[in-house]
């Protein structure tokens, strides 16, 4: 076995499952306290990321992009619950499961509508175009066309400021920074156009130059891409970088907070009460729905941050879909954890990051077959758990089966 | 005792009286009628024939849907895989060699029904003791499961493209889908494979005949469900319904007439998915996919759960509103998948505002009962309408 694959898939294992695990806490907490599957969760997931991506594209940076998301769509959270569910509290649960249901396809195909149903991608976090020799003779022709280039863009053009904000000449690449509030779309128009030019010219006086368009891509230059640790393991060092780190780090303070929050706190102690008896509960004096809606507030922010950390770690695939796979299969890890158990939870989102890691990498290839089948593994376990133990590993054993 | 003659005429004396039936009426009138107008090729009304087709088919899948919905009490979000089962058996056992004799479409659509009866006793013999949310998401997953399954394995349904080509669809000579094919058999004994595609895409070479088949086959299934829940098995379910544990102790086998629905509602859906199938000459996961499923349950959650008249309702409501919805968008220039978003808004506000759907089933009529009965109410479930 390879340990260079396996180390990759062990990091993967866990930031995926750290990110399910950010979701499933959501679904475990509204089943909790008012037994419901709330299908439109996974959609605010989906509006955490578009909230993020949204807000650092026009310059926000990340450590505030993050809690603003939370915010917006805790709120979104308090919405849907006012409007869908809370009517529907004294009615059969199948109303509200059909309402849910109701509500995950208003919100897919609103999101489309809004921002329509091509992927995007995260933005880049430091506002720069990187730029990169192509073609036979890179190695050699490579760095006098960057020098060129560079000359070319520094020159004054008409309204360029608007477009070049600075450049960096680095070994292999030529650093083009823009302001931040422009997207760099029009940046890398000019960039593109500027090099076809010279391209031209240089062609001209050298026929056998031996380069192509060069590579625009996005700058990797923040510190969040770059590798952090360095694990030496088989042939090439496994890096891990900043964001990776990020991202643990940010799903242990959550877990732990809410975690605190709901062991210790008069609100978690009123939360726990709820989900036990809620009538007791308001003859004890706590007002029910505002509970309600405070669980789904904490509930929503939780997959808003981890709609944005899913976006930092794979940096694309963001759509009004992105959020049915992961609702289901962080659902799935909550049910295997023991529904309405948080710590359950946390740990089903682990189980289901390393399951789906594991049967993509391995298991599809040892039965030779399509890696698609990886979700099919991840949907099998779920009915396996919900037959032989619907309480699942942390449920307690006396809970109500249905 | 009233003689049959005179219980006919005052039948109809009522339902002229009584709007929603003579609405019903009309609409079933419309709907045998219409294809005769329609016939002549190049009829500006073809499209709107093929969208009552469309409502047809999709009645049979709902009225299939509604026997573990509605009758038993268990949301199923996964009638897809009936769906889908039935329209692959039925598609690739037509496509066979020795599949060629004059009722062989008949056999087909049985067995793809039965085929889809088989898997709704795999799915449903080790989820008996479940029930609502833990059930339902069962249903959801296994979907997920078998819908990744028929995408994956194309050798046999095609994969992500689906099953394209459709053999030209007879029945004892007559030509029911496909394009110019004519005729029962080839001199060769070849399926041709059409120009379905080149058909300007409106009413898939389908013929009056293919129309007049599903909605016989329609009737078939209305008469069916309908005399299913006006007897023992329908009160066990309605039983099973109300409360299961009740039910059980009133003397209610729950494990054998969970099983009858649960195979009979897929029995229905396969044959449904089957004609759909060969409706739209192409089966593919992207048509058969999750939203399929909850389509499907939007008919029967509008109209009203557990009400044939209900089901059959809101699917005509459901389904027409769909395609209507899908030109409009189409000349707004948007896309028309967002026309699901109207699904959402629809089911959230009539389980908000109307709970028990448009249409409710009432097991006994008021003048069923006899007049010097005093306690009329006891002999009512479900409300009334």
């Amino acid at each position: 076995m390879d340990l260079n694959q396996l180390t990759n898939q062990t990091v993967n294992a866990l930031t995926i499952g750290g990110i399910y695990a950010l979701i499933a806490v959501g679904y475990t907490m509204v089943y909790g306290i008012i037994k419901l599957i709330n299908f439109a969760h996974g959609e605010i997931y989906m509006a955490g990321a578009f909230a993020g991506i949204l807000l650092i594209g026009v310059g926000v940076p990340l450590y505030l992009a993050l809690p603003a998301s939370m915010v917006i769509c805790a709120f979104l959270g308090i919405m849907i619950d006012w409007a869908a569910y809370k009517p529907l509290r004294r009615s059969p649960r199948l109303a509200a499961l059909i309402t849910a249901i109701g509500m995950s396809l208003f919100l897919q195909n609103l999101a489309m509508l809004i921002w329509s149903a091509n992927h995007r991608n995260f933005p880049d976090l430091y506002p720069a175009r990187a730029v990169q020799a192509q073609g036979e003779k890179a190695e050699e022709n490579g760095p006098a066309f960057l020098d060129a280039l560079e000359e070319r863009l520094s020159m004054p053009m008409p309204d360029a400021e608007a477009k070049v904000k600075k450049l960096k000449r680095e070994e292999d690449q030529l650093i083009v920074e823009f302001p931040l509030a422009t997207g760099g779309a029009e940046t890398r128009r000019v960039i593109s156009s500027e090099a076809n030019a010279l391209l031209n010219e240089m062609k001209a006086e050298n026929p056998d130059l031996g380069l192509e368009k060069p590579s625009i891509g996005p700058s990797l230059r923040h510190f969040l891409h770059k590798p952090a640790v360095s694990i030496p393991i088989g042939k090439n060092p496994v890096d891990i970088p900043w964001k990776i780190l990020l991202i643990w780090a940010t799903t242990a303070l959550f877990t732990v907070a809410l975690e605190a929050l709901v062991k210790r706190t008069r609100v978690g102690i009123a939360m726990r009460a709820c989900s036990l008896d809620q009538e007791t509960a308001a003859l004890m004096g706590i007002d029910v729905n505002r509970i309600i809606a405070l669980t789904f507030a904490i509930g929503s922010a939780m997959a808003a941050a981890a709609g944005i950390l899913f976006g930092l770690y794979l940096g694309v695939g963001i759509n009004f879909r992105m959020g049915y796979q992961p609702g289901f299969l962080a659902f799935s890890a909550a049910v295997l954890g023991g529904i309405g158990n948080i710590r359950g939870a946390i740990l089903g989102g682990f189980i289901f990051g390393i399951v789906e890691t594991i049967s993509r990498a391995y298991i599809a290839d040892w039965l030779e077959i399509s890696s698609r089948y990886s979700l099919a593994f991840a949907f099998a376990i779920l009915i396996l758990v919900i037959l032989i133990r619907p309480t699942g590993i942390l449920g307690s054993s006396a809970a109500e089966r249905a | 005792m009233q003689n049959y003659q005179s219980k006919t005429s005052q039948w109809i004396a009522e339902s002229l009286r009584s709007p929603l039936r003579a609405v019903f009426i009309l609409i079933a009138l419309i709907v045998a009628v219409s294809p005769l107008i329609t016939a002549l090729p190049n009829h500006p009304g073809r499209d709107y024939v093929n969208v009552v087709l469309l409502c047809i088919i999709f009645s049979i899948v709902a009225l299939g849907l509604n026997v573990v919905t509605g009758l038993t009490g268990l949301l199923d979000i996964g009638v897809v895989v009936f769906a889908s089962i039935g329209a692959y058996t039925a598609a690739i056992l037509y496509d066979r060699q020795w599949m060629q004799f004059p009722f062989s479409f008949v056999v087909v659509l049985i067995a793809g029904g039965l085929h889809a009866a088989v898997w709704g006793l795999i799915r449903g013999a080790p989820t008996l003791r479940l029930s609502g949310d833990y059930y339902a998401i069962v249903t959801l997953a296994f979907a997920e499961i078998v819908r990744i399954v028929q995408r994956n394995e194309s050798w046999l349904t095609g994969g992500g493209q689906g099953l394209k080509g459709y053999p030209a669809v007879n029945l004892w000579g007559a030509k029911l889908t496909g394009g110019e094919y004519e005729g029962l058999l080839r001199s060769d004994g070849v399926w041709r494979y059409d120009k379905v595609l080149g058909y300007d895409g409106l009413w898939f070479g389908n013929t009056i005949e293919f129309y007049y088949l599903c909605l016989v086959i329609l009737a078939l299934t209305i008469l069916a469900v309908w005399r299913l829940e006006n007897s023992r098995t329908g009160r066990a379910w309605l039983a099973i319904k109300a409360d299961e544990t009740s039910a059980m102790s009133s003397g209610v086998n729950l494990a054998r007439y969970k099983m009858t629905a649960f195979a009979i509602s897929a029995f229905i859906a396969g044959v449904g998915g089957a004609l759909l199938g060969f409706r739209n000459n192409v089966i593919s996961t992207t048509f058969f996919d999750t939203w399929f499923s909850v389509i499907i349950l939007c008919c029967v959650v509008l109209g009203g759960m557990g009400s044939i008249a209900g089901v059959l309702g809101g699917t005509f409501i459901v389904t027409g509103l769909s395609e209507a919805l899908r030109w409009g968008l189409k000349t707004l220039d948007i896309p028309d998948d967002s026309r699901l978003l109207f699904f959402g808004a629809l089911l959230v506000v009539v389980m908000l505002f109307r709970p028990q759907g448009l249409i409710t089933r009432s097991r006994a009529k008021p003048t069923d009962i006899p007049p010097d009965s005093e306690n009329n109410s006891l002999y009512q479930i479900g409300g009334g309408s």
